[in-house]
């Protein structure tokens, strides 16, 4: 059965940050992986992150709420609405110094655990430590995205025809390259519209693949 | 993670004496047995890639075929462009990635007990993996019988049948009519009848320049880049290609070579029709085929696993779903299930948020092709596979992308068994 709340979203987040705010290698990390934000949120709707409880293991996933709702609930929306209402600004900038994957992840996780804890510091610190590593979904949700290039440009990007090898291409040609096909400035046949369809953080995802592997 | 440890280990153990699988030589103990049924785009890619994620899970591959023969490119050969073999792969590479192959007939699949049977052997499972393709609903057309299907062919599964038609297309006379039928969708590969015709008018306008091709399509227009196809219709195959929309086959007779729809009756040299088509045999014997109407499998999103089987994943032209029914998808699906079956069987939760991705080549003509590419994003709150905005078709026939066509089934082919 599936128990799903912001409250426990929020707790999740925060208690390893509260019974061992010092550890560097977050023992929750396979939980807590917060997918990309949605881009399409519908109107007077926000996008809250909430941990879904199944057969004794969390995960993380956005819930679209009605923003009413979410005011009703003083405890947590003042920081959760922030963090998924703004996200290019304040919420982003809060772990700016954390890699790009971090970008998308601890940003909300920071400002979710900010709700029910007064250590803001310890948390942010957590974050990022986390991003540093990618562990549990987080890895898998990269493996699988970079898989799907794996069709057209062979196995661990390592192609063997006239489309490009992307084995052990450096993480931030990458995702140039990915950033200038989805804005138009360098031109494709095919890459323009493949590109529209991954978040900028999935293209650092992605990077971190490929320059992992020795071409 | 409902994963029963006990109930695996007894599986395994005697999975290893019931196959004769050769003990694994060094490493960790096997952790669980995967047996995927059917060896195409989906099957095949998934076999490998929960080999290279997890090589301590035993993956069993099984297919009837001891080949793999490519329906995309298929069209080519159809042409004279491109021989059976150059689109033909082995199961050599799956191998070395320690996949055990096995060329069978898988006759009965209990999923309580959880183990497959085939005309020669037993293979239990921990997670079962259907990638069955289509089967044809030739009763839906009338006269189209087991006698009918020896001299009108389909060729909607590459093999044997494409030849079959390449050699009736080349034997008939200069001047001669071909007629291609095609159902309404969904069926496998949209963009494929549509190739067809472009490739044989290809061939008609070289070598058979008096002969022409009229196309009867169920659909009520082209259903996959049309702009792209009418346009090579109207520029590179004028003489040749007749399209005729809501035309639905409804009817055919091999001895007087007619097809008939509800407006005409046509006779014809050579008759190729593509029939309407459902999930695989395999997904009936799994149980999974559960739609309202029997014809296609419901499955997650996120693991693949059928909603109505536990244990049993469907990937492929099977799968009910806004999905494409193309190798491609078929390929990315083999990797999210892989990397879903890798995850629960280490007790671990699956990526919870999937994409897909889709890039099909068509070529039109010896030199030119033409591709549609989406990207499909999982939607948790609607639970479904949602189109990325920015996919899209090709700006025109073009030279390069007959290059990168070329390149793609390369590329597709060694990612799924090499």
């Amino acid at each position: 059965m599936k128990r799903i709340s912001a409250l426990l979203a929020a707790l999740v987040l925060a208690s390893p940050i509260l019974s061992n705010g010092a550890t560097t290698e977050p023992p929750m990390g396979k939980l807590l992986y917060l997918p990309p934000q949605p881009v399409n949120v519908p109107a007077n709707m926000v996008a809250v992150p909430v941990a879904i409880w199944s057969n004794g293991q969390v995960f993380m996933q956005w819930m679209f709420v009605p923003a009413q709702a979410l005011a009703n609930m003083p405890a947590l929306a003042p920081p959760v609405a922030a963090a998924v209402t703004a996200p290019a600004s304040a919420a982003t900038t809060a772990v700016s110094t954390a890699t790009s994957a971090a970008a998308a992840m601890p940003a909300a996780a920071t400002a979710a655990a900010t709700a029910v804890t007064s250590a803001p510091s310890a948390a942010a610190t957590a974050a990022v430590n986390m991003a540093g590593k990618l562990t549990g979904s987080t890895a898998t949700h990269a493996r699988s995205m970079a898989a799907t290039c794996y069709s057209c440009h062979g196995t661990d990007g390592k192609s063997h025809s006239a489309i490009p090898p992307l084995a052990g291409m450096d993480k931030s040609y990458f995702i140039e390259q990915m950033k200038d096909f989805k804005s138009g400035k360098r031109e494709a046949t095919v890459m323009h519209q493949h590109a529209k369809g991954y978040t900028d953080e999935e293209f650092a995802q992605m990077a971190d693949v490929f320059a992992a592997v020795k071409p | 993670m409902s994963m029963q440890r006990r109930d695996f280990l007894k599986a395994s153990s005697a999975g290893l004496i019931a196959a004769g699988l050769p003990l694994r030589a060094h490493g960790a103990a096997v952790k669980a047995k995967v047996v995927i049924v059917g060896a195409g785009f989906g099957g095949a890619t998934a076999a490998k890639y929960i080999r290279k994620w997890d090589s301590n899970i035993e993956v069993t591959l099984i297919d009837r075929e001891a080949k793999f023969v490519s329906c995309p490119l298929s069209n080519l050969v159809l042409a004279g462009l491109k021989t059976l073999d150059d689109i033909s792969r082995t199961y050599d590479g799956l191998k070395s990635h320690g996949v055990n192959v096995v060329v069978d007939e898988v006759t009965a699949i209990d999923t309580d007990k959880r183990v497959v049977k085939t005309a020669k052997g037993s293979f239990p499972y921990d997670r079962l993996i259907v990638s069955p393709g289509i089967d044809f609903l030739f009763d839906q057309i009338e006269g189209y019988d087991a006698k009918a299907q020896e001299t009108i062919l389909h060729a909607w599964k590459a093999g044997p049948q494409t030849l079959k038609l390449r050699q009736q297309i080349e034997s008939m006379p200069d001047g001669g009519l071909i007629v291609v039928g095609m159902p309404l969708a969904p069926y496998r590969c949209p963009p494929g009848p549509y190739e067809r015709v472009c490739l044989m008018a290809n061939y008609l306008k070289r070598a058979k320049p008096k002969s022409k091709i009229i196309m009867l399509d169920a659909n009520p227009d082209v259903a996959s880049k049309k702009p792209l196809f009418m346009k090579a219709w109207n520029t590179l195959y004028k003489d040749w290609v007749e399209y005729r929309p809501n035309s639905k086959v409804l009817k055919v007779s091999a001895d007087k070579m007619t097809v008939s729809t509800e407006f005409e009756d046509l006779k014809a040299n050579v008759i190729n029709i593509i029939p309407p088509q459902r999930a695989g045999h395999v997904a009936e014997l799994a149980g999974v085929r559960t739609d309202s109407n029997g014809v296609w499998c419901p499955a997650s999103f996120v693991t693949y696993e059928s909603k109505s089987k536990p244990f049993v994943h469907v990937i492929g032209d099977s799968l009910l779903s806004n999905f494409p029914k193309s190798g491609h998808m078929a390929n990315n699906m083999g990797k999210v299930c892989a990397n879903a079956i890798v995850e629960l069987l280490n007790g671990r939760e699956p990526n919870p948020v999937p994409i897909v991705a889709n890039t099909c080549y068509s070529a039109v003509s010896e030199d030119k092709a033409i591709h549609v590419a989406t990207v499909f994003r999982y939607d948790p709150v609607k639970d479904q596979m949602t189109a990325q905005p920015g996919g899209g078709i090709s700006a025109d026939l073009s030279e390069v992308e007959a290059v990168y066509a070329e390149a793609w089934a390369e590329g597709i082919w060694g990612d799924v068994f090499s």
